[in-house]
């Protein structure tokens, strides 16, 4: 244990998601022996995170303005949206260039261990955008756990009897890898949802 | 298959011991509490990911220590594998196959292959149902790695569905889980179905190189009854089911049906073996089950060398003249035998095996 100040920056520290004691410990000394002027921007940065940075009133994507960009953006389809667990997932998406249509951030999946159930993700507010009409196509692009799994069929059970089309992303093997080297069940799954060749 | 080389760091009572072995019966003789069972059981985690000792991986890293390490090298039919495991205290384990970090320490099972007899044995014939559960599953991992997964998930699953069930929920809510616990359970109870019907010829022959007399038997026994064979008609059994029983799930909390559930129902003749079987014949038809296994997983290995490793956990203390006769001849069949016990007197006057002395953490020969 370190004396006041360093071992309270310490404890703060090892609070983050993946950082374990010894990297907080290490962390903290660095930014006791940086200059202040590079601290000052950290400091800053954190503090305009908390206060500039808010959540998309459309789909609860991180956003600057009271809607994002991509909901802004009139070049966007609204017949499809795209339903993620977090907002990390729209950026994954996104550098994919695959996809036109606009997103929907649940802020998380179904798990009632961790007390999360479906009142506590965004659904309400799915099914709100899903009731004006413009929307024809869902596509569950929730995480292939236990728990996005889940949240999926959740979703599906919802969705389908408003007549829209309900899709699930593919999982199956990975590009550029090899084939022996695939788990059984990712395998399995690619066996599952094999396609006939056009 | 044989274990050449095995490497403790920081695991259980040794800081660092390493042992080269070679095929045929390798023995570690030493007082209780030497540290002669931890060798085994640093085997069996290589084989199961599992000790057979302990639920919790904590009591298997050295005191004051944040993790351990066994390496072992696992030679078949002249080919080598280096296997290795970083148990961690609070974190997820790692692992790696010939120095190459794998995704998920799942990757190792089916690299060595073991069947482990102990003196606890006995309660697969006269412990609770949760015994002959873990009996099978240990099993079905060996023999098909890929069950590893459906168990876990299905696990997971039951777990979640429970915490749900707790607070009174909407049918709704319930719906998703309602799925994997069919979709798993019936995957998991189909292969445990498969596994028995292949297991039990090598079961029954074993218990008659051991005891004459009544023919054994051994039933799968689930819970509410379920008749279909194939994991799809299960799935469509688990799931209607699951409507009926919603009542009692709700007011008890719990899950009713799924291979949690369930039981192997071992008989002697017309008779149940649980209770109504002397401590003798409980101990013969414990052996004959372990000995089954071994011999299931030696028919279906790819033929000569590739036998799994028997290891013998103090047993000869515990058996008569006639089963450890029997299990001198299961020796005779295996590439490689390793035996712990506590006293040389224990250990069979035939035996041919290279002796190990275990005390106080260091082990000579």
């Amino acid at each position: 244990m370190y004396e006041g100040a360093i071992q309270e920056l310490i404890d703060e520290l090892g609070r983050l998601p993946g950082v374990g004691p010894k990297s907080a410990q290490r962390i903290a000394f660095h930014i006791l022996q940086s200059e202040s002027v590079d601290i000052q921007r950290l400091v800053e940065a954190i503090r305009e995170v908390k206060e500039r940075v808010k959540f998309c009133e459309i789909c609860g994507n991180v956003s600057e303005d009271v809607q994002c960009r991509i909901c802004r953006d009139p070049k966007r389809e609204l017949h499809a949206i795209c339903v993620v667990e977090e907002s990390k997932d729209v950026q994954a998406i996104e550098k994919t260039r695959e996809f036109r249509g606009r997103y929907h951030v649940l802020g998380g999946a179904i798990s009632p261990i961790e007390g999360i159930g479906p009142e506590n993700l965004r659904i309400k507010e799915l099914m709100t955008r899903l009731a004006d009409g413009a929307v024809t196509e869902v596509i569950l692009a929730t995480d292939p756990n236990l728990e996005g799994e889940a949240t999926a069929t959740y979703l599906a059970r919802l969705i389908k009897p408003l007549g829209l089309t309900v899709t699930r992303l593919a999982s199956g093997l990975p590009v550029g890898g090899d084939l022996e080297y695939a788990d059984e069940v990712t395998l399995g799954r690619a066996f599952e949802g094999r396609r006939t060749i056009q | 298959m044989f274990l050449s080389y095995l490497h403790l760091t920081n695991f259980r009572s040794y800081e660092n011991l390493e042992l080269e072995l070679k095929p045929g019966i390798t023995s570690f003789v030493g007082s209780n509490g030497e540290g002669k069972t931890n060798i085994v059981e640093a085997v069996g985690f290589l084989a199961y990911l599992r000790s057979h000792r302990t639920a919790s991986d904590n009591p298997l890293v050295r005191l004051e220590h944040e993790k351990a390490y066994i390496r072992g090298k696992v030679e078949t039919a002249g080919r080598q594998e280096l296997l290795e495991i970083e148990i961690n205290q609070g974190r997820a384990n790692r692992a790696r196959i010939n120095q190459q970090p794998v995704r998920s320490t799942r990757e190792l099972l089916g690299h060595l292959r073991a069947v482990l007899f102990t003196p606890e044995d006995l309660a697969l014939v006269k412990g609770d149902p949760t015994e002959r559960r873990d009996f099978l599953d240990t099993l079905l991992i060996s023999r098909t790695p890929r069950y590893a997964g459906v168990i876990a998930d299905y696990e997971k699953a039951l777990k979640q569905r429970n915490a749900l069930l707790k607070n009174r929920p909407h049918e709704r809510d319930l719906a998703p889980w309602d799925e994997h616990i069919a979709r798993f359970g019936s995957q998991l109870i189909a292969a445990r179905l498969d596994l028995i019907e292949d297991l039990l010829p090598f079961v029954i022959q074993a218990y008659k190189s051991i005891s004459e007399g009544d023919e054994i038997g051994a039933t799968y026994k689930s819970s509410q009854d379920l008749r279909s064979k194939s994991a799809a008609e299960l799935e469509r059994e688990i799931f209607e089911l699951i409507p009926t029983l919603r009542r009692g799930e709700m007011e008890r909390g719990v899950t009713l049906v799924g291979p949690h559930r369930d039981d192997l129902l071992l008989t002697l003749g017309p008779t149940p073996v649980k209770g109504y079987a002397s401590q003798g014949e409980s101990w013969s038809y414990a052996l004959a089950l372990r000995m089954g296994a071994y011999q299931l997983l030696s028919a279906e290995g790819m033929g000569e060398g590739s036998e799994p490793l028997l290891i013998l956990d103090d047993v000869f203390a515990e058996l008569d003249s006639v089963r450890r006769g029997a299990l001198l001849a299961l020796i005779d069949s295996s590439e490689q035998v390793l035996v712990t016990a506590a006293v040389e007197a224990d250990l069979p006057k035939s035996f041919n095996d290279r002796r190990f002395y275990v005390r106080e953490g260091s082990v000579r020969e």
